[in-house]
């Protein structure tokens, strides 16, 4: 049987735990990412709901500040930006934006949208 | 995980009643799939009137996304939730893909050929003329149909078939507002368009959700009065309050029907209070009103004494709602006082036993206050189809017309349009053909005996729906139907043909705005789908065989050998634009498939020539300077050249409130209207087939005013039961304060059989128009239980 000396064991340890830190990381960032993406277990029931009705009491903020903006008051819903239930994003694409908005593309570079248009507002600027 | 009772509570404001165990009409789990595109084509959006210009992106050859081109004079980029998602109809498990045909309708389709399809569908329309005459056959089509589709149908049903049955579903929503036109202005269509929504102040919004119907056409005006809160007033007119009432200064609330006496009352007030533009009336104004032998000349003395009946304090008494004289005379003058009013409207005022005269009335505003061909000012038609004018009001698509804006009852219209497509005179019959009521009752009665029903269903969206799915189920009437996904009227259909769906095939639509846009193949259709254009031209050819007509081969015969993806379409859009409109209002021959092309937002006729129609063509009608059929057909040196009529004048009529055909009475004490929900179109065969739209708005529901439901013991999202005379649907409840009380609200597209809300509605029609008044009947509500288990549902085969 061959045996680590002291030095071989501490580099052994060392990288046995850097790597469960690593699997660790990755499954929290795999966590994040799925929390990221998947709506809150609700029923069949409950996805026929229209979005904002939930989210007039889970998220009041949110609700409030959609219904007051433009995009609240024109109609634009939760689904055309978030998606709905199968293909969510909780931070939609900035690609959605462009369904509407490609003109605005382009006029500042690396930023995405909601970085000066605060999301759910949609103000000229923050 | 919400609680039941959470649930319930959360969804009280709303409706969404409980239910377990469902399957979804719809498959999950390709549906969502989103790439980015390496190709875009831009056309134009399948759904509304609105126009919206859209680039279809494609990966792989199949279509992924849609963006909205913010070139376009008539979206300006922006697009609603349908026009965002309705590529994914395109490569739907649910397509149509072969021919389906059975003798008879009880059983089961089988799959054909279309060699096989086009015979027997040759072989049963001649058998029908040769037993039973040319008048037992009919075209039922759509305001959704490529003009180069409608055009072709109508010319081989009138000069082959020699019929005049041809109908089109925007006989159900779009022909008051054409009578409307014709009778105040004297040629159809909107005298603007949308460009004046960003120069007007003050916004007249009668009949109309645009909110919800027209999103991206309500857009603009939000965003004007969001820019100039102080500067610009909107006036909602609707018995019901809606998400349009939210930029709303005003929302007259009134009694359904009654704004013919809103109206009237408007003008009484314009008049008393000399809000009149005096000169313009003097230029360009004539009166009238219908005496028994037609229409009579009367002068403005006999205008002012006819209004003078309906004073505010009057109308507000027949109104009902929120309407007071202080708040008739407040519109009025908003109305006439503002310098820029853009009056819109769409089914209120159409669907309805006098929505002729609700449009009339409408337009007297304008005429009297001289807000037409003005910046800002018009009296503005939304239409509700993406062709409906294009293709039905234009190139021929109703029983009494002839394409480019001719009648068919003018001998001298009938024997211009037999000249240019090189038939022999007189082969057009000189009688209009069955109007959609008549169309359809004929069918009940079984004499219409074969019928070809092409992109709609009117199984679904008939009034008074019953009789006329018994009469389209008889084993005497030979059903033919074209479509994409299968229907209520396929149900009902011997022969199935599947049609290639919108960017599948190549085509032209004209919106609202007198605007004609190209849409060109950017796919292909899935399995043998069709364009309707070879498969009209298909069965023609057979037909002159099986009648041996050679005329019913000539119809088709310049287009014969072409092939139907680019080349076939474009030599009917040829032949319609520089034959059919040249030198007629609206004329097309500037509007060339390669202007088209190279257009972002199409052209707006007249447009007589390439030159003009590649600035755009024509934004003000009658307008000299702008208009060149203006400058052309002038008399005399005014600006404005109203050449629909030979003396140049607008026709301000004299209209009085009459009720609607059914009033509500101790039996059905309760109004009933029906209308649209943004999430869905008609009778929601694309959009229930579209996961995302089908889940915002999975049912149909009955809006009640609180006052109602607390008074029948009607708790939000109870089942409750709306019947008429005629049937009866069973609908959870939403309660809320939208719909005036006294009156129920439902909107039509669901197709489940208990839902379909036009088994309760009435089919009386206008007497000028033959519009159906789906907008207004009488009903009563009861309470059948709490909420119940409810499933979104589409026809399958």
């Amino acid at each position: 049987m061959y045996l680590l000396n002291k030095n071989q064991g501490i580099l052994l340890a060392t990288f046995i735990m850097l790597f469960l830190s690593f699997l660790a990381f990755t499954a929290e960032a795999k966590r994040e990412a799925t929390k990221k993406d998947t709506h809150p277990m609700v029923t069949e029931q409950d996805k026929l709901m229209p979005c904002h009705e939930c989210h007039k009491t889970s998220t009041p903020r949110v609700y409030q500040e959609w219904f007051e903006s433009v995009h609240g008051i024109g109609n634009v819903k939760c689904y055309q930006c978030h998606g709905t239930f199968e293909n969510m994003q909780r931070v939609p694409d900035v690609n959605r934006c462009a369904v509407c908005h490609a003109e605005a593309f382009g006029h500042s570079e690396n930023k995405p949208c909601w970085q000066c248009h605060k999301a759910h507002r949609f103000q000229v600027s923050k | 995980m919400l609680t039941r009772r959470e649930f319930i509570k959360r969804s009280a404001a709303l409706t969404a009643a409980s239910f377990v165990g469902m399957n979804l009409p719809f498959q999950l789990d390709k549906a969502f799939a989103e790439t980015e595109a390496d190709k875009w084509v831009r056309g134009t959006c399948r759904l509304c009137g609105t126009g919206c210009r859209v680039d279809l992106g494609l990966k792989n050859g199949k279509p992924v996304v849609i963006r909205g081109v913010a070139d376009s004079r008539t979206n300006l980029g922006y697009l609603c939730m349908k026009g965002m998602l309705f590529y994914k109809v395109m490569g739907h498990s649910d397509r149509l893909k072969r021919p389906l045909y059975r003798a008879q309708k009880t059983e089961k389709f089988k799959e054909i050929s279309w060699d096989q399809a086009l015979d027997i569908a040759a072989k049963a329309f001649a058998k029908a003329i040769q037993t039973h005459g040319n008048d037992s056959v009919a075209y039922y089509g759509s305001g959704q149909a490529q003009t180069e589709e409608t055009y072709l149908f109508q010319k081989v049903f009138r000069a082959g078939l020699r019929t005049n049955n041809v109908e089109g579903n925007p006989r159900l929503c779009m022909a008051s507002a054409a009578a409307g036109y014709m009778t105040s202005f004297g040629a159809d269509e909107p005298i603007g368009g949308y460009s004046n929504i960003e120069k007007a102040r003050c916004f007249f919004i009668i009949g109309s959700n645009m909110a919800e119907a027209h999103p991206v056409v309500f857009r603009r005006v939000m965003r004007r009065k969001l820019d100039n809160p102080k500067e610009v007033t909107v006036i909602n007119v609707d018995p019901r309050i809606s998400p349009t009432s939210r930029i709303a200064d005003m929302h007259v609330q009134f009694r359904p029907g009654t704004d013919l006496a809103l109206l009237n009352a408007m003008a009484h007030v314009i008049i008393e209070e000399k809000l009149y533009d005096e000169a313009f009336i003097k230029d360009y104004a004539v009166f009238k009103k219908q005496g028994e032998k037609g229409p009579e000349n009367v002068d403005f003395e006999a205008y002012k004494a006819f209004s003078a009946d309906y004073t505010p304090e009057k109308a507000s008494k027949i109104c009902g709602g929120n309407v007071t004289p202080d708040l008739i005379r407040k519109v009025a003058r908003a109305f006439a006082q503002s310098g820029a009013t853009v009056s819109m409207w769409t089914m209120g005022l159409n669907q309805r036993l006098h929505g002729v005269w609700a449009n009339n009335l409408v337009h007297n505003l304008h005429i009297l206050t001289g807000q037409l061909c003005k910046p800002g000012a018009d009296s503005l038609s939304l239409t509700g189809q993406p062709n409906a004018c294009g293709g039905v009001r234009e190139a021929g698509g109703l029983c009494h017309l002839l394409p480019g804006h001719r009648l068919v009852e003018n001998e001298k219209h009938r024997s211009r349009v037999e000249e240019l497509w090189g038939v022999p005179a007189g082969r057009i019959p000189p009688k209009p053909g069955l109007h959609t009521v008549a169309m359809f009752q004929a069918v009940n009665e079984g004499k219409v005996k074969a019928i070809w029903i092409n992109c709609t269903s009117p199984a679904q969206s008939l009034p008074n729906m019953e009789p006329y799915r018994k009469g389209m189920a008889r084993e005497d009437v030979f059903v033919m139907v074209s479509d994409i996904f299968p229907t209520r009227t396929t149900e009902l259909a011997n022969l199935i043909l599947p049609a290639a769906f919108h960017f599948e095939k190549t085509g032209v639509y004209g919106c609202t705005e007198r605007r004609s846009q190209l849409t060109p193949k950017a796919v292909n259709p899935p399995g043998e789908a069709k364009p309707e254009v070879w498969m009209v031209r298909e069965w023609a050819l057979r037909l002159a065989k099986e009648l041996n007509d050679p005329v019913i081969a000539k119809c088709v015969e310049p287009f014969v050998g072409l092939k139907e993806d680019y080349d076939l379409p474009k030599a009917i859009w040829t032949e319609y634009s520089q034959k059919i409109t040249a030198d007629q209002d609206n004329d097309l021959r500037g509007a060339t498939y390669e202007v088209l092309a190279k257009m972002p937002d199409g052209v707006q006729w007249p447009a007589p020539t390439e030159e003009f129609a590649l600035k755009g063509g024509t934004v003000t009608k009658f307008l000299r300077g702008a208009d060149p059929m203006a400058d052309k057909e002038a008399k005399d040196d005014k600006p404005y050249q109203f050449y629909g009529r030979p003396d140049r004048k607008l026709y301000v009529w004299l209209r009085p409130y009459k009720p609607a055909a059914e009033e509500p009475d101790a039996e059905y004490p309760m109004y009933l209207s029906t209308g649209r929900i943004i999430d869905h179109w008609h009778t929601s065969s694309m959009t229930g087939r579209i996961p995302e739209l089908m889940r915002a708005n999975p049912y149909a529901f009955v809006e009640i005013n609180p006052k109602d439901a607390q008074k029948m013991g009607i708790a939000p999202n109870d089942m409750v039961e709306v019947e008429s005379r005629r049937g009866k649907c069973v609908l959870p409840a939403k309660v809320y304060e939208g719909p005036i009380e006294g009156m129920v609200f439902v909107y039509w597209h669901d197709m489940a059989e208990e839902r379909m809300i036009n088994k309760v509605t009435k089919d009386a029609f206008d007497a000028i128009s033959k519009e159906p008044e789906f907008k207004i009947c009488a009903c009563r509500i009861r309470r059948l239980s709490g909420p119940q288990a409810l499933k979104p549902f589409v026809v399958t085969m």
